[in-house]
């Protein structure tokens, strides 16, 4: 049986869902509703909840429910990020792997709105309409272009090695040969 | 707090909040001369140790960089220097910006010093320490960096403004990248006039970042975007969550009576891309970690291993073992989801659902966006109000075992945050009661800064 609090909660989301759904007018897939008219509307729409994080956290499955990658994917993960094999704990990287995953590819079951026209570039925050470059703003570029010491373009302004925990005769050095025994 | 006053502090309260709550990484108590007519002359600062220094080293509170000295400023910083700011020291962080809780740091974990030390709480990250500095009242204000929430978060547990601008408008040349489509300069403060001020300083197109909002397009939104009080305000459904605590509702509801009051209009808003921001975010922000954070192999500079460059087959496997577990948990991910198996599913996936969640605000703002080249909505908002964080500050230990059991777990405290990042809309977090951990914040068409500051600053 439902408390008498939990019947006025969903008397109150009721009334508000039907609100909702006759002030909410389409545009597109965001949508604005109507001006509150008071505050005690505006405390019936936040006393809706929508949603829960627990939405997020139900893909956080009992770890003997997750599938685990394989190993031979995590020796390949590993080497390409530069990490060690040798001593590596690969059973608790394949199970911080697998709980990562289980988070994020939760992508996979949302469509992508594709009517935009607009490809996956547009993610970046830069403009997305550009010029084409030509010959001549080229030119005009390079004749205006100033060398800046402040990045290290006037010759001289730094040692490049200047950092370097080892260096030779201005040069950087790579121990044990940089090709030999590579994987 | 100008600098004569600051240096009348004895230095022994330095210590003492240093020792008790871990705020900085180098602290730098040579006193620059006194600068006058400058904008911010005397006024002190501190600056997150992922942001480059010419005088102090340069961390990122990892094992990688430890006693790295940048051999130039990061341009916010000469730009704070020009205008006669005093830099206290460098703050502690999340390694690389890495976290929400502050606690990944080589130098151990900040402690919010809005608690009692010996609670141990957690300050919220990534900008731990800068936010820290500001509660202490080390600082008249502090530099933080803000990815997914790291300004703003931190802010709202210390109680204090946290601004991050909108992505492009402060310059990131000299903050060391990791993610760096996200990634933007934010400031903390107590005061809305010196957050402005600041903001006024560093609000600057820099040729060195190839990001940067360049002056025709800063033309543009000066010339287009002028809100008009009263202002329309939204309320984000899918903000409305069962986790927020009770407390919070309480504050809320005051803060929007507020508002009312003062004639603003308030309208409910739907934005449902807003619930798939943190699978996005942590698709794509972890792949450009791995990439950016490729570059430390020891050899030009940072930490090196004393005796090897390779081993069992992996170049620089030894100099890069020093990563912290966190910052190796997210190259490992980033870089499964740039292989060619996940490639398609994942990254690209994400990248097409971001762009359908920036089109979503475009469709909700009053004011065009300058980068999509939305034409604005005329029945449009010119704000949305917006919780910080989905619950209130937590023990270490109890953050740290939440995190053991699954990353998810410290993901989620960023439910609020990260849309605007992905949206690189400019967002204020301001406290909802003084000296209380719980905040909201105000968000503002890409571009829209000045509507988010003249609005706050309307409040107070």
């Amino acid at each position: 049986m439902f408390s008498t609090r939990w019947i006025c909660r969903m008397h109150i989301a009721g009334r508000i869902n039907r609100l909702g759904s006759h002030r909410l007018a389409s545009t597109g897939g965001a949508k604005i509703g109507k001006k509150f008219e008071n505050m005690g509307q505006i405390k019936d729409y936040l006393s809706e909840p929508v949603w829960s994080v627990h939405e997020y956290l139900g893909t956080n499955v009992e770890e003997s429910a997750l599938k685990l990658p394989p190993v031979k994917l995590v020796k390949k993960l590993l080497r390409l990020s530069g990490l060690p094999l040798e001593g590596a704990d690969i059973e608790g990287i394949q199970m911080q792997l697998a709980k990562q995953l289980s988070f994020v590819n939760r992508l996979h079951d949302i469509p992508v709105e594709d009517g935009t026209g607009v490809e996956e570039y547009g993610a970046r925050l830069m403009p997305r309409k550009t010029t084409l470059l030509n010959y001549k703003m080229l030119l005009e570029a390079v004749k205006h272009q100033k060398q800046d010491a402040d990045i290290g373009e006037v010759s001289g302004s730094w040692t490049a090695t200047g950092l370097a925990a080892e260096s030779k005769n201005g040069y950087f050095v790579v121990r044990e040969g940089l090709l030999k025994n590579r994987k | 707090m100008p600098l004569k006053r600051f240096l009348k502090q004895p230095l022994q309260r330095l210590s003492d909040l240093q020792s008790k709550y871990n705020i900085f990484t180098s602290i730098s108590i040579t006193a620059n001369k006194e600068q006058t007519n400058k904008p911010l002359t005397n006024y002190v600062a501190s600056i997150k140790d992922n942001i480059v220094t010419k005088d102090l080293p340069t961390t990122c509170a990892s094992h990688i960089l430890e006693n790295f000295k940048s051999p130039y400023d990061a341009t916010v910083v000469k730009l704070l220097k020009q205008a006669g700011v005093h830099i206290l020291g460098k703050t502690n962080l999340d390694e690389f910006g890495m976290g929400s809780g502050g606690v990944h740091s080589m130098r151990g974990p900040v402690i919010n010093p809005l608690y009692p030390h010996e609670q141990g709480m957690i300050m919220g990250g990534s900008s731990s320490g800068a936010a820290a500095s500001v509660v202490c009242d080390l600082v008249d204000f502090a530099l933080g960096t803000d990815t997914g929430g790291s300004v703003r978060l931190p802010a709202c547990y210390g109680s204090i403004l946290g601004f991050k601008p909108s992505y492009g408008r402060l310059s990131r040349f000299g903050v060391i990248a990791y993610s760096q489509s996200l990634d933007t300069v934010g400031i903390l403060t107590k005061k809305i006039d010196v957050l402005r001020k600041v903001f006024q300083v560093l609000d600057k197109y820099d040729t060195k970042d190839p990001t940067s909002l360049n002056d025709e397009l800063r033309g543009l939104i000066e010339k287009n975007m002028k809100a008009k009080k009263p202002l329309k305000i939204g309320i984000v459904k899918e903000f409305n969550h069962e986790s927020l605590p009770s407390v919070f509702h309480e504050l809320y509801s005051s803060f929007l009576k507020k508002l009312v009051n003062l004639g603003h209009e308030i309208y409910p808003v739907s934005i449902p891309s807003v619930k798939n921001s943190l699978p996005i975010y942590y698709t794509l922000s972890p792949a450009e970690a791995a990439s950016n954070l490729s570059r430390y192999d020891g050899i030009r500079y940072g930490y090196r291993d004393s005796k090897l460059d390779i081993k069992d087959g992996v170049l620089f496997a030894p100099t890069r073992s020093k990563f912290g577990i966190e910052v190796k948990n997210r190259i490992i991910l980033g870089n499964y989801n740039l292989c060619s198996d996940a490639f398609k599913n994942n990254f690209i996936k994400a990248e097409k659902l971001r762009v359908n969640l920036i089109d979503e605000f475009d469709r909700i703002f009053r004011f065009p966006n300058v980068l999509t080249d939305s034409k604005g909505n005329p029945e449009g908002l010119d704000i949305l109000v917006v919780p910080t964080s989905s619950k209130l500050p937590e023990t270490i230990k109890d953050f740290q075992e939440q995190e053991s059991k699954s990353p998810a777990n410290s993901y989620i405290n960023d439910v609020f945050t990260v849309p605007m990042s992905l949206a690189g809309l400019p967002t204020l977090s301001m406290p909802l009661k003084e000296k209380t951990p719980i905040g909201v914040q105000i968000v503002g068409q890409y571009g829209d800064d000045s509507t988010v500051l003249d609005f706050v600053e309307s409040l107070s």
